[in-house]
Parts: structure tokens; C-alpha cells; sequence
């Protein structure tokens, strides 16, 4: 099995490498600098003598840094090496780096040290597809101490600067150093590589650390200090939980950036390698979950994504009046209109989600300014719904792409792949399509409209045709939707009105929407706990007995740990505790196996034939509603819930868990403290194993 | 097809723009070989001047290039990220005018339909 890549990222600036902090191509993993969706080095490889080192240890020092310690090839066994050499990077503006070298011999030796560099500056999307043409040129130049690598096409210039401290030999294919070391020497240099987007003086800025050790401070206004500071501290008989808290703190720290669209403003990019840009659903769903523990993301992604409403018809994109964005991208590929995402709309679920978001960000914060002052564009997005996402006048939400070119969705939902709305005998759905949960989310957001347009737009008529729109859906939904032979919903209506008969997670999101009558409530708790659907480390995106279930298959069979956060926030909703706990803990407990940082996706086998969660091949990690998943599993745990201007506590915890403790929750009441007990108990469900903390083994030596 | 000036000609008229409604700040437009205007927008009024100011948002490009974004042959955002037009300063704002370009060339085609 290769060795994992190593990733550090500040901003919409990543750097991914191998362990040796190389950068090469290769058909299997995407390695490079890459800075607005271009990747700005493809090849960044270190030699001594003409041979590769071999990596001893690699450190993630912060998420923008890390620390290669290598020594010269020694073949496949270990001899103790005359010389090592440190390399240590930190990312932002492109990246710094320091290479130290060091002889440990009584001896003076002398090195040939070559860096080799180049740039393909490919759109991410070329890099993911493993499509290589290009229609610009590429040059590249020695200019004093510095070497340049560009791409031009017409006006579209994108140029990687390089520099090293130390004097050098430079040519166009890289740096070289004849290095002179006495006995237990020391040579140094460092370099300064700059993506330089637009190609003028006043782009080029400098890399932003110098030091691996700087202190963190990301583009966004608020250090990971003050950041892990100023939300709640959690405290925990288990560990594990304390652990798997902390890093998705600093893993929605990591993902902050910066948006073209808007650059004063810190929102959650959906993840690392392939989604570091804006994505409408993912900012929405990720803000929400974070909502209780760090309240900024959501205002953010309000703003951005109400600023970049869509105005017009615009095939292409998938744009339609007051629809919210999908996806914004700022490659080469995006800036010549080979592919729609400047931005593309190609969602039908984020115009309602972003609804639901403006409500539940009032809720908890009170902070009414913003509902006033997006006012305007939540009317848009209304309007949106009932003129635009209903396409043929049924009162659903439907969707079929406009445009069947390059890089559009034909999936419009949050199971974006082409596969995933399946009828039970494996056979796909026809267009336009209906999926059952963003009837929820319509469902829900009208709801939460009507509130928003009672309290805060004067405007009770609306309010009221609202409520009415909202109970007249609910009604046909339930009608509509339900399979009364088998005893869940449709996944979805597809272009034929016939019911997609497949078993999914999609019924949780409807639990969370509140749009299922009480009646068929409890039929659907028990499908996302029962065996098909739940595989013991969460509930699959569809079940094991389905025509289209693979395990390994994106949507059709994976667990998504922030599907199951909705889920357990929407079983919890209707009043399954210990069927919310129990989907709530078996994520959690996955989680050490991936180092305590959920990925986006793992596969859907079972827990007893597997005994630890098996990774999907191509999922990304950090991802960020991954990352938020643990946050709203606290808050479906703990009962966390704002009325009026108090938070309800009405912890429902495990007894696995002994205790939860959650001090300093944000919110409309200043700062609230929650404590949860382990009182639940979990022994029909789970084989109950306790999480208690261990002895502190150091303290008690 | 009508030259920048035409173009900014038909604003200097109009005093007040319902699409720039909760909008305020400066823009300058700086079109290549044709000239400079300054435009405040103070919550939908605005007020048009052909002279260079220090604006929140400068939007730069050639002629040819801004007749086509008004237009719709060409999208104001790949433009910008094309480099055929710079944009400066307050991106926010700049938004607001592909919105308000956007929005009018919708409503002509409507018009025409």
C-alpha cells in the first residue's frame, strides 16, 4: 500500500506531497502547490548526489506546515546514515521552505543538492480528470537569483516565482548547490515559492510564513487560538470524544478561506484536495452544524452566498433568479467557460438549505440584522422555489440540468453521483427528478420563513401563506411519497411521477426537516437503525438489500458522517434518544480510526464482519461538514436546543459515555454551560462497550 | 453597437436604479482609449461623473471587452478571471453591477419574448 500523501493547506493555498516532501506527478495521487484551482508546481523533488533521500519521519507541524526529515538512500536495510537533511514548509501565498542539512561524520564530504522544479499550472479539474491538453504556452526564465515558471493564454497568465537564499546554480529545470560540509556541518538555504495569479507586480506577494514555528494566523481574522478559544470547551470521560472535538475544530479552522466573491469574509471551503472552493450546500450544511460552537461561519455564508444569488436564466450555469450558487471555482478552465462554475448553480437543495440556515442562525444568535438586511434575497430564493425548482407545477422541487455539458450534475441533490437515485431493482430514475429530502428542506424552510416574515419583515400575509404552502405540502409529501407496502419513503418521484423504491438514508434528512407525520415517525427510526441501513459504525447512504447497494459505491452504500449527523439531529427531533445516541456513538467511535478526523465518506460494510471502518478509495479528508459532524452529534447528545432567549439542555448520552460537559456555549444568553450524563442505556443496540478514561498512567508514575 | 460613452450616456439621466436598492459605495470605470466614470450609489440613487476618483471598486478593461459584458456576450466574472478586465477594491460591489448587468439583459429578453 503507497505511503498516505502529506497535506498542509491556508487559504485556497494547499501543498500535497509524498513523505519525503516531493512533489511529483502521478496518475494516482494529485501532488502539487496549488492555489486558486491551478496547480502552480507539479514537480518539486530534492536529490543528493543524484539519488532521492529516504523519509525517517514526517510531522504536521500546524495544518499550514510540516516537517520532512530524510536521509540519503540506503537501500532496503537501515545503515546508520553520514548526513540527514530537514526539510520544514509552511503554506500561504504559495509556500516557504527551509532545507537544513547536516553531516554527522568526523569527515568533511561534499554534495551535489538539486531541486528540481516545474509547473504544469493545471485547472484541478484537469488534475482530477488526468487531461493534460493545453491551450496556452508554457515558458520559462532565469531572472537574477530567481527562477520563473509561466503559462499564458491570451490574457489568462499564471507564473510561479521561485527564489533561494542561498547562491545557486539555476537553469530552467531547477536549483543546484555544490555544498561543502566540514565535520558535524551544518548548510542551510531557503525557498521562496509564490503563485503568482494574473501575472502583475502587484499580484506577487510574498509567501506569508517564514518559520514553521510562526504562529498560526490564517486569512481570516481570528488565530487558531482565539478561534479553539472562543469555542465551548468540552470535557468528556472519553477521551476519544475530547480528541476527535479538538480536531475538527482545528480541521474547520484549516478549511476557513477566503472567497474571490467575498475576500473580507471566513467561510468553510468544502474540502481538501479536490473541493477547496466555495460550495453552497457544503457551506450551508457545515455552518449549521457548527452553528452552537463557532456562530461566525454561518453570518459568513450567509452574506456570500445571498450576495451571489442567482439574477437570470443562464443555461450554462444552471443560474435561475434567487437560486443559491453550488460551486465556484477560479481555474483556467472555469475562466474560458469549458466548464460552468463561474459559479455554477447546479443544486436544487441549497436555496432552501440557505433558508433553514438564516432561520436556525437567528435562533441561536439573535442577531435579526442579518435576516433584515437579506431580506430581499430570502424573498428571491421563495420565489425560487414555487416559480423555478418546481419545473412542472406539482408542488415538488424537481431537477434536471439544463446543460449536459462538461462538469455539470445530473444528480442535483446532495448525492451528486450519476448513480445515485436508484429504483430498488437497481434500474435508474428517469428526469426531472424529485428526491424525497428536499421536499424536507422546502418543507422547513417555508416554516422557518414564516417566522423570519411574522417577527422581523412585518409582513404576516406572507407568513401565512407560508404556513399554509408548508401544511398543504406536508400532507401530499406524506401522500406522495410514502410506500405503505414497504414502510418508508421514496427516495424520490422521477420523471414519471413512479416512486424510487430503494431504501435510503435520504429518510433521516426528512426526520430532520420535521415534514414526516408523527404517524410514520416511528417506521422510519426503525429503518435507520435496522439492520439494512445500519451497518454498525452508521447508517449507509442506502441499504444492504437494495439492487444498487455497494458498499464502497459513493452513494450507494457508504456511511457519510454528516448524513448521519442530520439523521441523528432529525431522530432526536421526533423523539428517538437512544436511537439518535446510537447512531450519534457508532460515528464517533469511527473516528479514532481515522485519527479522530471523520473522513467524508467510509465504506459501508459491516461492523461485525469488519471490526473497524474500511476507507473509501478517493475521499477527502479534512472535508468539512466531516469535520462539523462531530459538533452537531454534541448537540443532538446533549439536547442543545434555543427557546427564546435560553438554551434547553435535555441531554439523552449513552452510558458507554459516562459524562459529556460542553462550557461556554454561544449564543442569544451570552455563554451557556451543558452537562450530559451517561444514563442511556445502549445494550439492545451496541455490545455496549464502555468508553471510560483511562488511568493517567504518567500521572500516576 | 454603442460606444462606453453611449453606454454611461444612458445612466447620467437616470437618478435612481431599484436593482442597486441596499447598495452603496463608489465605482470607477476606467475603459481604455475611452475614459473615466465615477458612479456613487447611495441605497439605489446614483449619481454619474465622467472624471477619475478614488473609488471602493475600480473596474478596468477595454472598450470592446465592456461593451460586450453589458451586452451579455461576455461574463463579467470569466472576464475578470480571464485578466481582460481588473477588478479592484471592494469585489462586493462589483457583484452588484454583474448583478444589475445581468438583470437587465434578463429583463430584455423577457421584453423581447
Amino acid at each position: 500500500m503507497r505511503a498516505k500523501p502529506v497535506s498542509i493547506l491556508e487559504g485556497d493555498t494547499f501543498v500535497v506531497s509524498d513523505r519525503r516532501g516531493d512533489i511529483s506527478i502521478s496518475p494516482e495521487e494529485a501532488q502539487g502547490l496549488f492555489q486558486g484551482d491551478t496547480r502552480f508546481l507539479s514537480r518539486w523533488v530534492l536529490t543528493v548526489d543524484g539519488k532521492l533521500p529516504n523519509p525517517l519521519s514526517t510531522d504536521d507541524v500546524n495544518y499550514f506546515s510540516s516537517q520532512f526529515f530524510v536521509v540519503p538512500g540506503t537501500g532496503t536495510i537501515y545503515v546508520d546514515s553520514p548526513m540527514s537533511i530537514v526539510r520544514q514548509r509552511a503554506v500561504g501565498g504559495g509556500f516557504h521552505e527551509d532545507i537544513t542539512v547536516t553531516n554527522h561524520k568526523p569527515k568533511p564530504i561534499d554534495l551535489d543538492i538539486r531541486i528540481e522544479a516545474d509547473a504544469d499550472f493545471c485547472d484541478l479539474f484537469q488534475v482530477k480528470d488526468a487531461e493534460f491538453k493545453r491551450a496556452g504556452k508554457f515558458y520559462k526564465k532565469v531572472d537574477g537569483n530567481r527562477l520563473v515558471l509561466g503559462y499564458q493564454r491570451e490574457k489568462f497568465v499564471r507564473e510561479t516565482w521561485i527564489t533561494s537564499s542561498a547562491p545557486a546554480e539555476i537553469d530552467e529545470k531547477g536549483f543546484r548547490f555544490r555544498v561543502h560540509l566540514e565535520p558535524h556541518g551544518e548548510w542551510h538555504t531557503s525557498f521562496d515559492v509564490l503563485a503568482a495569479i494574473d501575472g502583475t507586480e502587484a499580484m506577487r506577494r510574498k509567501p506569508k510564513y517564514k518559520d514553521v514555528h510562526d504562529t498560526p494566523t490564517p486569512n481570516v481574522g481570528m488565530s487558531l487560538q482565539s478561534w479553539k478559544a472562543g469555542a465551548p470547551q468540552l470535557h468528556s470521560s472519553w477521551t476519544d470524544l475530547e480528541t476527535t472535538y479538538e480536531r475538527a475544530l482545528v480541521d474547520l479552522a484549516a478549511l476557513r478561506f477566503f472567497s474571490a466573491y467575498a475576500p473580507g469574509e471566513a467561510l468553510p471551503a468544502a474540502g481538501l484536495p479536490w473541493f477547496m472552493a466555495l460550495f453552497g450546500r457544503d457551506s450551508i450544511i457545515t455552518s449549521f452544524q457548527a452553528l452552537p460552537f463557532v456562530p461566525e461561519l454561518a453570518s459568513t455564508t450567509i452574506r456570500v452566498l445571498g450576495m451571489r444569488q442567482g439574477t437570470r436564466m443562464d443555461d450554462f450555469r444552471d443560474e435561475e433568479p434567487g437560486k443559491i450558487l453550488h460551486e465556484a471555482r477560479w481555474g483556467e478552465m472555469t475562466a474560458f467557460e469549458e466548464r460552468p462554475h463561474s459559479p455554477y448553480f447546479g443544486a436544487a437543495d441549497a436555496t432552501p438549505l440557505f433558508l433553514v440556515l438564516m432561520d436556525e442562525f437567528e435562533r441561536w444568535s439573535g442577531k435579526h440584522e442579518l435576516v433584515k438586511q437579506f431580506e430581499a434575497e430570502a424573498r428571491a430564493a421563495l420565489r425560487w422555489i414555487d416559480e423555478y425548482g418546481d419545473r412542472d407545477g406539482d408542488g415538488y422541487v424537481e431537477y434536471e440540468r439544463r446543460t449536459k455539458g462538461p462538469g455539470t450534475i445530473e444528480n442535483q441533490c446532495w448525492k451528486d453521483s450519476w448513480d445515485s437515485i436508484m429504483f430498488s431493482n437497481g434500474m435508474l430514475a428517469s428526469y426531472p427528478i424529485a428526491t424525497c429530502e428536499i421536499q424536507g428542506y422546502v418543507y422547513d424552510a417555508k416554516r422557518r420563513c414564516a417566522r423570519l416574515a411574522r417577527e422581523f419583515w412585518g409582513d404576516p400575509d406572507l407568513a401565512n401563506r407560508l404556513e399554509k404552502e408548508a401544511a398543504e405540502l406536508k400532507q401530499k409529501f406524506n401522500r406522495d411519497f410514502w410506500i405503505p407496502e414497504k414502510h418508508f419513503f421514496a427516495l424520490a418521484l422521477d420523471g414519471q411521477k413512479r416512486k424510487v423504491d430503494s431504501l435510503t438514508s435520504n429518510i433521516g434528512h426528512l426526520l430532520w426537516s420535521g415534514i414526516v407525520d408523527e404517524n410514520k415517525a416511528e417506521a422510519c427510526a426503525r429503518s435507520l437503525v435496522g439492520p439494512h441501513l445500519f451497518s454498525g459504525w452508521g447508517v449507509r447512504t442506502m441499504a444492504d438489500n437494495e439492487g444498487g447497494y455497494n458498499p464502497i459505491g459513493y452513494h450507494v452504500g457508504t456511511v457519510w458522517p454528516f448524513d448521519n449527523s442530520l439523521v441523528a439531529l432529525g431522530l432526536r427531533n421526533y423523539g428517538f434518544k437512544k436511537e439518535a445516541a446510537q447512531v450519534a456513538l457508532a460515528n464517533l467511535e469511527a473516528s479514532k480510526f481515522f485519527a479522530y478526523r471523520l473522513p467524508e465518506a467510509f465504506a459501508g460494510y459491516d461492523r461485525k464482519k469488519t471490526e473497524f471502518p474500511v476507507e473509501y478509495p478517493t475521499a477527502c479528508s479534512p472535508q468539512a461538514w466531516s469535520a462539523g459532524a462531530p459538533l452537531l452529534f454534541l448537540r443532538t447528545l446533549l439536547g442543545l436546543e434555543p427557546v427564546g432567549n435560553r438554551l434547553l439542555v435535555d441531554p439523552a448520552v449513552p452510558k458507554q459515555i459516562e459524562w459529556i460537559e460542553l462550557l461556554g456555549i454561544p449564543g442569544r444568553w451570552g455563554r451557556a454551560d451543558a452537562f450530559g450524563r451517561g444514563l442511556l442505556d445502549m445494550s439492545q443496540t451496541d455490545d455496549a462497550k464502555s468508553h471510560k478514561k483511562q488511568p493517567d498512567t504518567k500521572k500516576a508514575a | 453597437m454603442p460606444t462606453a460613452h453611449e453606454i454611461f450616456q444612458r445612466y447620467q439621466m437616470q437618478k435612481y436604479e431599484p436593482l442597486l436598492r441596499g447598495v452603496t459605495g463608489t465605482y470607477l470605470f476606467e475603459i481604455e482609449h475611452a475614459g473615466y466614470w465615477f458612479i456613487s450609489v447611495r441605497d439605489g440613487a446614483i449619481k454619474l461623473e465622467e472624471v477619475r476618483h478614488d473609488a471602493d471598486c475600480t473596474i478596468r478593461s477595454n472598450e470592446a471587452d465592456f461593451i460586450d459584458i453589458i451586452d451579455g456576450r461576455r461574463n463579467l466574472i470569466t472576464a475578470a478571471m480571464q485578466g481582460r478586465v481588473k477588478i479592484r477594491g471592494d469585489i462586493t460591489l462589483a457583484q452588484k453591477f454583474h448583478g444589475l448587468v445581468s438583470a437587465k439583459i434578463e429583463s430584455k429578453k423577457q421584453e423581447a419574448a
